[in-house]
């Protein structure tokens, strides 16, 4: 190992002696790990969203419905749902979205009443405060990644989603979805969005041990002929249901990371061959000169793994360092799949560039360890 | 001036099979990574503006913005817009103005496109073809377009005529299969309005589309859309609407269309790096063949030859692949589209890896011709 570490400096020279050589390979790595780390951002992103929905909350919504716009509940059921076993707190929800489509700017307003918001939400205020809400008829609660991406700040006067608002606080929540929700009073988006006496959906909070599957079928039951009929689920199921939308494309954009990823293994492999290929005779004589073939083979490995490393570091770094300049989110059904620069995804991505580093340097290190003496001598 | 033999430049490529196969596959994947993000994009961009009209006019409800799931409009004015709208075209005494419901209805995890005609429809979407059965005449009948699979994500057999559809708690009875080549509706499903209405408990309806003599009658219709206040509708033409609604879907386009573009760039990158190796490890022998005549710009163009070549190689590979492949159906956010290696796509995924080859040879080039020639034969790069 040591012998190993005393050549870096030769190996790095022997890299830099073709610079224009690692510099194309560099760069083709760069950017096919930057297409492969954004990949790793969305699908972390989806998965985030449903590790943020298992929390032991139900919601009711419209029956058949797809889309919050289109999903009408009246507001009594409130009342109704509160009587039902095991319900403890019900939180009436009127949601208001931009978009049901996919989109890069989603806005998503939750008209809520306002002494409820901290029954089922677990909320940290980030600047300003939930009292100044509840005060303020107009006031929104932001969610941070909203606010990161529309640049708003406490204090604020802002059109969200057709509706004027002060911004009354910045907010923050491990519920799914939230980061990118504004909270506004329940009378004021009735009102706005002409949906008075109605809500979207129900949340509902569980009484300690009671079976959600138990109190979801009851609530079922309880509306079966009403004005409305309801559907109740999980939170986890329901931001699972909205995920199922995105599931196809996010697939689609995987296998083509990991055609990215293939393209990057034979750039690489290809410029390690032709590395080793074009010093033969120097291989040749470090082993005439006493260098065994394992540690031959690991400098040209090393080449390949470097070359391979630095170009995940620089395309990872790329990617996670646009993504935190700009906020991307992708909106579907009212729910966000924020991507952002994670830990793991920086992990993986650099995991990868190593194993295609390694896996590209395999074959030339072979080559290099199966040719015979004589035959790099006589090529010097 | 005299240029280097093909023959020659080939055996060249084959000398080096390793090094150049690597390439070729290099650039079979990019290329096929071009053709499935272009595809992609276009479909995704596409897959609303196409095939729309500026003789059709859609009349939503005034407070509908520009989305059809969550326009309302009583149906008492759809029917009375539908029958008094100026300019509206008429064949054998029928108006070509179709009052239409649109619902997306979930099931399980699936969701579905649903939307209520009435036989006016098939004067206003003249695109619709029944291929298959029949158009849906009795009570709880539909007809599905060919992505309606695909969008609910069910086996083709489900949908065969003649099996039932569960939707808004209905069992509907699938009597028909319609094409709309490029048009968002090949992933509804059609069904007579007052059946849709009736399943979905609704009492309104989204719009009325309207087919008129000729595009220059738009305005004879938004004015009346404006002076019939009681009505609370809106007049647009269907390009128009359909062009914001795939606003939406734009930015995701756009992102499919920045990773081809950097996946042209890292081709290019891995032809050049080919190339770059094929011209150090060839310095004399190129300057042999400035010795024997051949001028450094013929030397030059040999080499980008060289380039396009395996570029062309590699580019004929990943279309070829894409085809293997065939289309590939895809759901999105209330759509689905299917991605196809049409011509256009094949031919943006050859281009782009003969531009790789062209990028990745010409840099190759310059640096071969521009060494001293006594240099050179000395073997000095």
């Amino acid at each position: 190992m040591r012998e190993l570490i005393n050549f870096l400096p030769y190996v790095v020279r022997t890299a830099l002696r073709a610079r224009m050589r690692s510099l194309l390979t560099l760069l083709g790595a760069t950017l096919a790990m930057a297409l492969f780390a954004f990949v790793r951002a969305v699908d972390d992103g989806v998965a985030a969203l449903a590790e943020r929905s298992q929390r032991p909350v139900l919601v009711v919504f419209q029956d058949s419905r797809f889309c919050p716009l289109t999903s009408e509940l009246p507001l009594r059921y409130e009342r109704e749902i509160e009587q039902v076993q095991g319900v403890g707190a019900v939180l009436p929800t009127l949601v208001f979205i931009n978009s049901c489509r996919s989109n890069l700017d989603l806005v998503t307003l939750h008209g809520v009443a306002a002494d409820d918001l901290e029954r089922i939400y677990d909320v940290e205020v980030l600047s300003g405060s939930i009292a100044s809400w509840r005060a303020q008829g107009d006031g929104a609660l932001v969610g941070d990644r909203l606010a990161a991406r529309r640049k708003l700040q406490t204090g604020q006067r802002v059109r969200l989603g057709e509706v004027d608002v002060q911004i009354s606080g910045v907010i923050r929540s491990n519920t799914a979805g939230i980061a990118n929700v504004a909270f506004v009073h329940l009378d004021q988006l009735g009102l706005a969005r002409k949906r008075q006496g109605t809500a979207t959906q129900f949340l509902i909070q569980l009484d300690p041990g009671a079976d959600p599957t138990e109190v979801a079928r009851r609530i079922d039951e309880h509306f079966r002929t009403d004005q409305a009929r309801t559907d109740t689920k999980s939170l986890q199921a329901f931001v699972a249901a909205a995920i199922a939308e995105i599931t196809e494309v996010v697939g689609f954009a995987r296998w083509l990371g990991y055609l990215a990823v293939a393209v990057v293994a034979l750039v690489l492999a290809n410029t390690v061959f032709i590395s080793a290929e074009s010093r033969m005779g120097e291989m040749g004589v470090l082993e005439t000169v006493g260098m065994s073939k394992p540690l031959l083979m690991a400098l040209i490995a090393i080449e390949g793994i470097g070359l391979g490393l630095c170009g995940g570091i620089l395309g990872t770094g790329l990617v996670a360092g646009l993504l935190s300049v700009k906020s991307v989110t992708l909106g579907v059904e009212g729910y966000g799949i924020d991507m952002v620069p994670s830990l793991a995804m920086v992990t993986q991505s650099l995991g990868i560039a190593l194993l295609i580093g390694v896996l590209a340097s395999l074959l030339p290190a072979l080559a290099v360890a199966r040719r015979p003496l004589w035959l790099g001598v006589k090529a010097e | 001036m005299t240029l280097l033999p093909t023959s020659y430049l080939l055996r060249n490529l084959l000398r080096r099979a390793t090094r150049t196969t690597a390439t070729v596959l290099g650039l079979a994947m990019t290329t096929m990574l071009v053709i499935a993000m272009y595809a992609f994009a276009r479909g995704m961009s596409e897959a609303s503006t196409s095939n729309t009209r500026d003789d059709t006019v859609v009349l939503l409800g005034v407070s509908a913005e520009v989305d059809l799931v969550r326009s309302v409009i009583p149906r008492g004015s759809a029917e009375a817009a539908a029958a008094a709208a100026p300019g509206v075209l008429s064949e054998d005494g029928a108006r070509a103005a179709s009052v239409e419901l649109h619902i997306a209805t979930r099931q399980g995890n699936q969701v579905g496109l649903l939307r209520g005609v009435t036989p006016a429809a098939f004067l206003v979407h003249r695109n619709v073809t029944v291929v298959a059965g029949r158009e849906p005449q009795a009570p709880f009948e539909v007809m599905v377009g060919p992505l309606v699979a695909t969008r609910m994500g069910l086996k083709a057999d489900a949908l065969a005529i003649g099996r039932t559809l569960p939707l808004e708690r209905r069992e509907f009875t699938i009597v028909g299969q319609f094409a709309a080549p490029g048009s968002p509706a090949e992933a509804e499903i059609w069904g007579r309005l007052q059946d849709v209405m009736l399943a979905t408990r609704r009492e309104d309806v989204s719009c009325v589309l309207l087919r008129l003599q000729d595009p220059g009658k738009l305005g004879d219709v938004q004015l009346f859309a404006s002076r019939r206040i009681d009505l609370e509708i809106t007049a647009i033409t269907e390009r128009e609407l359909m062009q914001q609604l795939s606003q939406s879907l734009g930015p995701i386009a756009a992102l499919a269309r920045w990773m081809a573009v950097l996946a042209v760039l890292a081709g290019a990158f891995a032809c050049g790096n080919t190339m770059f190796a094929a011209v150090l490890a060839r310095t004399r022998e190129l300057a042999t063949l400035r010795s024997l005549g051949y001028s450094p710009f013929a030397v030059g163009i040999g080499l980008v030859q060289e380039a396009l070549m395996v570029a062309f190689a590699g580019g004929a590979i990943g279309v070829l692949c894409a085809l293997w492949i065939g289309s590939l159906p895809l759901r999105y956010p209330m759509g689905a589209l299917q991605i196809e290696a049409d011509l256009e796509s094949r031919s943006v995924g050859l281009a782009a890896a003969l531009a790789s080859g062209l990028l990745g040879g010409i840099v190759p080039a310059l640096r071969a011709v521009r060494i001293p020639l006594v240099e050179a034969i000395g073997g000095r790069a």
